[in-house]
């Protein structure tokens, strides 16, 4: 029997496939178990199916500004109206020195320009992503 | 108890289809509201059982159409999903109605919900594309047909 640490879930929600991809595996670098959606409606569905208990809380959200139906800092939005807890996030925008206010009024750990700098993001994942020392899993159980 | 009476009324179907949504988590009614809004779909919401009574009243006094599909959780505070279900059938309101069930789907709920009317049964957690099939398939509408 091993005991080991549960990754920290984080939500990927970015709609160009490739920088998708690409973050992803950064993240599964950094140690992450990453859930990737293509758009705000997916990542806002999720997090309602999450907020029952039928799926997991994730740790850190890493959402584009800008994507189809729903951006990342309307889910935020929409968080904060439905009273929901709103994770660590990190807003991913093209100019982001436009939308750093309105980020910050909704919570958002930081804003990085898209496409983010590996280094950085990665500098930011390990901050915010807190190790989780009490959920264990077991495996062959 | 939950003193619903049908009373007759045909309303108009409306131009976008509506959809009563009730859930009792308010994150995840809200993520199915903004899902159902964005296919061009009408939305209502209630977030208890009494509440979805309330809301289908409410259309009927106001003289409003009423919803072409109710969306309900079985587990809804004051009167669950079925109850509200059992109560449309007695009042014999051939409403469309959608069950959703805290999954793994229980079989009895399920062949209760059946026996009842329900057009379908969806089992928690669902996908977005589910959601929507489903959604379509009761309102008996063509895929991809809905008019923003």
């Amino acid at each position: 029997m091993i005991l080991r640490p549960r990754p920290p879930l984080v939500a990927l929600a970015e709609p160009l496939p490739r920088l998708r991809r690409a973050l992803s595996a950064a993240l599964e670098a950094r140690g992450c178990s990453v859930l990737e959606v293509q758009d705000g409606v997916e990542l806002l569905e999720y997090l309602g199916q999450a907020s029952t208990g039928d799926e997991d809380w994730p740790q850190l959200l890493v959402a584009s500004e800008v994507m189809p139906g729903l951006g990342g800092l309307d889910v935020l939005s929409e968080l904060q109206e439905a009273g929901a807890a709103r994770p660590p996030t990190i807003l991913l925008a093209a100019r982001a020195a436009r939308v750093r206010r309105a980020a910050r009024a909704l919570g958002v750990a930081v804003v990085l320009d898209k496409p983010p700098d590996p280094a950085s993001m990665g500098w930011w994942v390990q901050r915010l992503v807190a190790p989780e020392p009490v959920r264990l899993t077991i495996d062959g159980w | 108890m939950l003193g619903l009476q049908f009373i007759g009324v045909a309303a108009p179907r409306p131009r976008r289809p509506r959809v009563l949504v009730a859930e009792d988590h308010p994150l995840l009614r809200r993520a199915i509201r903004v899902a159902l809004e964005r296919d061009g779909y009408d939305v209502l919401e209630a977030g208890n059982g009494l509440e979805l009574v309330d809301r289908l009243q409410e259309t009927m006094v106001a003289g409003e159409p009423a919803p072409d599909l109710v969306l309900s959780d079985q587990g809804l505070p004051l009167a669950t999903g079925l109850e509200v279900l059992g109560r449309l059938r007695e009042a014999q309101w051939p409403l469309p109605f959608v069950l959703m069930l805290d999954g793994p789907v229980d079989g009895r709920l399920e062949a209760d919900a059946y026996r009842l009317g329900a057009r379908a049964v969806l089992a928690k957690p669902f996908g977005l594309e589910q959601l929507r099939a489903t959604v379509r398939a009761a309102l008996a509408l063509p895929a991809e047909e809905v008019t923003a």
